[in-house]
């Protein structure tokens, strides 16, 4: 029962984590991408165009966070332990990027550029954390084990920081440029459109680069090399050439700027797809597997009850205000 | 030494963050409902005044929305970066709990906020109230679920410790545990209060300046209404929580009233103002009456309430600490109470939107009910210590151990994004209040359509 009720939280952690790359990813891409958008106006409405959505596209992570504390409290407690310096970081950063979506607007004219580098900076900072984790978490923990029995994450502040984990951050982040591309290239007016899809090309060659580098990383890693065996290796393999021919696609010139978006949500899928595959079923990897880490079976049946309730109905009140603000944003909407 | 540094370290931080984080969602509950009536009343009259207020205030409240979302995400995310002994012992309560605050009440207030701010001119005038509705209902929600998990660790129940963690058995008696229905009628008045001084504040700083705008008398008279009949509920609704937690948490209590020892004593006195020594065990400086201790807290002129010296001095909170901030909570209900009598006084007499004095006193209200707020979470948070789950797990056992260079640097980086972002935020805030309501943002002509033709 026990194994069965985490196997399903596994999964709504994944959708979550899933969920949250795609959305905020976008939101993300946008400040990424705003340094190289020249004009105030076009700027504005890049920011408006994720305005009324980017709170909902953040809860997501917040779930994430939950639903791992409500399910595996072990995982929780050590990844988080093990992750405190660039979690905090990308708190700050988060912080810097929420706050700068009112505060550009309503603080006196002055101040209007602080706030939009502070939205920059913030986008990066997130992005180039959440990527570094990303990479690290595959690479694993040092795990200790008390007298007791009870496991606890044994490494070092700075164990995160590795070759490795500074290339999968770089990679998120022109991940995270290129969603927001197409997110521009579908929701700006012409000049936005423009000027964004002329950096389709070079984000998207760096995006190969970046995922080939990726590879040979892993297959000189003694960590991660050894994984690469059986059923995983397919998966791995398999998302990673899906991926690249999705990419090649992608360079194409005749694509809507809506179809690009949906194709590059397919590739983050994909990649969702051989990233879980490296470590599952371990959610501390290399040791500690979903069942060692579960909480209480009647932990897990109360969150799983309510959480498979509420879903459907987020998801459907969530894609009716995506529908509503459907479209081409519009200049000065707002309140 | 250093394992005790990093813990007061820690502590310090989950105080600083948690007291920062908590100014934004007072305010948000309180004005998502005060929002949610105007909203009505426009919809209903189609009055341009109430449109006036529901926009100025929307745009107020988008700025604390922002800033309270993002600052709780940090409190998300603490638990186990932080506090990573007290996540694994007791987040198979505290998570589930937390889960069902995201599904049901944070998508909620973030999935229509963004209708409300923004949708006006995309969807008809009753979806829009709805999407306003659905934010308050979130806000309300988000305050159910973190009360219910905060309850639980001041009193624990329907739970069960296996392997050294909790397990829940029965999850009614989690969520609604001994003190949950207490601590939901006193934070719930209190932030409806704190929302009322706050409007009401700015209504009467307005109102002072000469801006005698029927929107700003609307506001002005509606928080004051809502003061007088809420004031008096809160003092009763205290006073229960203060039994309550008399019952289940007497420490808290002899900390709240200074009250050292019962030996030589009969009846327990109530300490109007004294300097708690913690070292001495006694207090300096007392003024106390004799018996009413007693009469307040078990309504009997003889039975003696639990004192200090009944736990060895390591299961004591920290004397000084709540011993004061409860008299500041009182206090300032005290002159929340006043204002409520002065305002009834001011309409008899006439000179209710007039007189500058009473304006004063009422514009420097404004920040009362956050301040009340502050000191009341001191009380019952600084009131629960040593432990982090009462009686279950210390605090100082629920501590991450990381070194104190690293609590130092995450410490003094919270205080430097904290104080940089929210005092800005707040100054931002200020601005918007200050300069009041635009009219020219009404969309006066036509009030039966649609809004259209704004901006």
């Amino acid at each position: 029962m026990a194994f069965d009720l985490s196997f399903i939280w596994a999964f709504v952690i994944l959708i979550g984590v899933a969920v949250y790359i795609v959305a905020d990813g976008f939101d993300l891409g946008v400040g990424i991408l705003l340094p190289f958008v020249k004009q105030e106006a076009v700027k504005d409405e890049f920011i408006d165009s994720i305005s009324p959505v980017w709170d909902g596209n953040e809860t997501w992570l917040i779930l994430g966070g939950a639903a791992l504390m409500g399910a595996f409290p072990l995982a929780y407690a050590v990844i988080l332990e093990a992750f405190t310096f660039p979690i905090v970081v990308m708190l700050f950063a988060l912080i810097l990027r929420g706050v700068a979506f009112e505060f550009r607007v309503h603080s006196p004219a002055g101040h209007k550029k602080i706030w939009t580098i502070a939205f920059v900076v913030g986008s990066y900072i997130a992005a180039l954390m959440q990527g570094m984790m990303a990479g690290a978490f595959l690479e694993g923990f040092l795990i200790g084990t008390t007298a007791q029995g009870t496991h606890f994450f044994d490494g070092k502040d700075t164990d995160w920081i590795s070759p490795f984990s500074l290339l999968t951050g770089v990679g998120l982040v022109i991940m995270f440029a290129v969603i927001g591309i197409f997110w521009g290239a579908m929701k700006g007016n012409d000049t936005l459109k423009n000027r964004v899809l002329s950096f389709k090309k070079p984000a998207i060659f760096a995006l190969i680069i970046v995922l080939i580098a990726i590879m040979i990383a892993m297959l000189f890693s003694t960590k991660l090399m050894p994984l690469l065996v059986g059923a995983r290796l397919y998966l791995v393999v398999g998302s990673m050439i899906i991926i690249g021919l999705v990419l090649l696609m992608l360079l194409g010139n005749s694509m809507s700027a809506g179809k690009g978006f949906l194709l590059t949500v397919f590739i983050m899928v994909c990649g969702m797809v051989g990233y879980t595959s490296l470590f599952f079923p371990y959610i501390i990897p290399p040791s500690i597997t979903l069942e060692m880490a579960a909480s209480a079976s009647s932990s897990q049946m109360f969150g799983l009850v309510g959480t498979l309730i509420m879903l459907p109905i987020i998801i459907f009140y969530l894609s009716w205000t995506y529908f509503i603000f459907r479209g081409k944003v519009i200049a000065g909407e707002g309140y | 030494m250093f394992g005790v540094e990093a813990l007061d370290l820690a502590r310090i931080q989950f105080a600083f963050t948690v007291s920062f984080h908590i100014i934004f969602p007072a305010i948000t509950i309180g004005l998502a409902s005060y929002l949610a009536v105007i909203h009505f009343l426009w919809l209903k009259t189609g009055k341009v005044k109430y449109e006036n207020i529901y926009k100025f205030w929307s745009k107020i409240f988008a700025v604390n929305f922002g800033m309270g979302v993002v600052s709780g995400v940090v409190m998300a995310f603490q638990f186990g970066t932080h506090w990573s002994e007290f996540s694994r012992f007791a987040g198979g309560i505290t998570g589930p709990l937390l889960t069902y605050e995201v599904t049901t009440a944070f998508f909620l207030e973030a999935g229509f906020l963004g209708v409300m701010l923004f949708g006006e001119n995309r969807v008809g005038k009753k979806t829009h109230f709805f999407a306003t509705c659905m934010v308050a209902l979130g806000t309300f929600l988000s305050m159910f679920w973190i009360l219910s998990s905060n309850s639980w660790m001041q009193t624990p129940a329907g739970y069960e410790i296996i392997d050294n963690r909790v397990v829940p058995v029965d999850w009614f008696a989690v969520v609604f545990n001994p003190s949950f229905p207490y601590r939901l009628v006193h934070m719930g008045l209190a932030v409806f209060v704190t929302t009322a001084l706050f409007v009401g504040s700015v209504a009467a700083w307005h109102l002072r300046k000469g801006n005698q705008h029927p929107e700003y008398k609307k506001m002005f008279s509606m928080s004051m209404w809502f003061l007088v009949i809420t004031i008096p509920l809160q003092i009763f609704a205290g006073d229960l929580h203060g039994l309550n937690t008399l019952k289940h948490q007497p420490m808290k209590i002899a900390a709240m009233e200074g009250h050292w020892t019962n030996e030589g004593y009969g009846a327990t006195p109530l300490v109007l103002f004294a300097l708690p020594d913690s070292e001495s065990e006694t207090n300096r400086f007392e003024i106390a009456i004799p018996v009413l201790g007693s009469l307040i807290l078990t309504h009997s002129l003889t039975d003696q309430v639990p004192a200090l010296d009944e736990v060895s001095k390591a299961d004591r909170p920290n004397v000084p600490v709540v011993f004061w901030a409860f008299r500041i909570m009182v206090a300032l209900g005290g002159l929340m109470l006043l204002a409520a009598l002065i305002s009834l006084y001011q309409r008899k007499k006439g000179t209710f939107y007039t007189n500058k004095c009473w304006l004063t006193f009422i514009v420097w209200m404004g920040p009362s009910g956050l301040l009340a707020i502050l000191a009341g979470w001191f009380v019952t948070e600084v009131g629960r210590q040593p432990w982090v789950v009462n009686g279950l797990l210390r605090t100082a056992d629920a501590v991450s151990p990381h070194t104190t260079l690293h609590m130092s640097i995450s410490l003094l980086g919270f205080i430097l994004v904290y104080s940089l972002v929210f005092i800005t935020g707040y100054l931002y805030m200020v601005r918007l209040m200050r300069r009041g309501i635009d009219s020219s943002e009404t969309t006066a002509i036509d009030h039966d359509n649609m809004s259209k033709g704004d901006q």
